[in-house]
């Protein structure tokens, strides 16, 4: 039995991923839209299942507000003081040296969206702030890349798998950003660490899903949970008629 | 006319006795907005929501019809 085979046997022995799932695991690029807290878990669990391409990017150091909820750093990072984007490429190689990462430390922008999505498969969200999200959610649906959204704060997350052509966006969510401006921040009203690794758990299962092709499987609508109430929720959404992502779904296919 | 009010997350702390996920029927006069509904349901007014109105997203100024279903929760964007 080789090293590769053995590392990733448990995932291997799983009816829903299987070999063939780990080679598609294994030849995927996904690109991580922030590494703070929900980026941290996400980038652990997808170098460690064995990804082959993993972009960070983040413009953001670490903090000591952060630890609690960021597993990605440690207390020599704060006190270091070097970019996320840098620390958490040291950090995974420690985990997954096996893994290409590409860590940039920049805000994501307009004009460097193109770029940071340059041959990626996958794009799992970990952004603070829904501006940043909109560029991302707009620019995926022209380039057809699955994006799966992810949001906490208190003791609060949602998760929504957007496949352009198939499902909603997030334009279907907010119309416009400046809708959710002054929307609640961990900075704050707080977030409870559990969550935050909740819904970076479920983005990575969501994520799976996508690479595995399993599309019945994701997602369908909006999943709304509340981890100290108990609650899951998935809320159903229709895309809006107007939004750029139902044109993409009446297209015709290979259009 | 009738309306189904669904309430997620941290919501329903403003309607006693209702339960996240669980409609609650509301008696509303004809062309009745969102807002008003929200207001009536004791949800402040400046709370940052995700609405839908029959699964397509809304606006509190939309008029409800009879028997229209709206979701409410707040907005969850941090990371």
């Amino acid at each position: 039995m080789s090293d590769e085979f053995d590392r990733y046997s448990r995932h291997a022995l799983l009816k829903v991923i299987g070999s063939t799932g780990n080679e598609k695991i294994r030849s995927a690029r996904v690109l991580v839209t922030g590494i703070g807290a929900l980026g941290s878990l996400i980038s652990i669990l997808l170098a460690r299942a064995g990804v082959g391409f993993l972009r960070l990017v983040d413009k953001d150091a670490p903090e000591m507000s952060n630890l609690h909820r960021q597993i990605l750093y440690n207390e020599r990072d704060v006190l270091v003081g070097s970019p996320k984007a840098e620390a958490a490429r040291a950090n995974l190689l420690t985990m997954a040296s096996n893994v290409e990462i590409d860590a940039v430390n920049i805000e994501i922008d307009r004009n460097n969206i193109d770029l940071l999505l340059d041959g990626v498969d996958v794009v799992v969200d970990a952004l603070d702030n829904s501006e940043t999200r909109f560029i991302v959610n707009d620019a995926i649906l022209d380039r057809k890349i699955p994006y799966i959204f992810g949001g906490v704060v208190e003791t609060m997350g949602n998760v929504m798998t957007i496949v352009p052509g198939k499902t909603p966006c997030l334009r279907c969510l907010w119309p416009d950003p400046s809708h959710v401006l002054g929307h609640a921040r961990a900075s704050t009203v707080g977030v409870l660490s559990s969550v935050a690794s909740l819904v970076a758990s479920i983005q990575v299962t969501e994520t799976f899903k996508v690479l595995m092709g399993d599309l019945e499987s994701i997602i369908h609508g909006i999943m709304v949970v509340d981890i100290w109430k108990n609650q899951f929720h998935v809320v159903p959404i229709i895309p809006t008629p107007e939004c750029l992502c139902a044109k993409i779904a009446s297209q015709p296919s290979g259009g | 006319m009738t309306i189904d009010l669904i309430l997620y997350a941290s919501l329903p702390k403003f309607v006693p006795g209702s339960v996240a996920g669980i409609p609650i029927t509301v008696q509303a006069p004809d062309q009745t907005t969102v807002g008003v509904v929200l207001s009536q349901a004791g949800i402040p007014d400046d709370m940052r929501l995700i609405l839908l109105v029959n699964g397509l997203s809304a606006t509190r100024d939309q008029e409800l019809r009879e028997n229209d279903r709206l979701a409410v929760f707040p907005t969850i964007a941090g990371g």
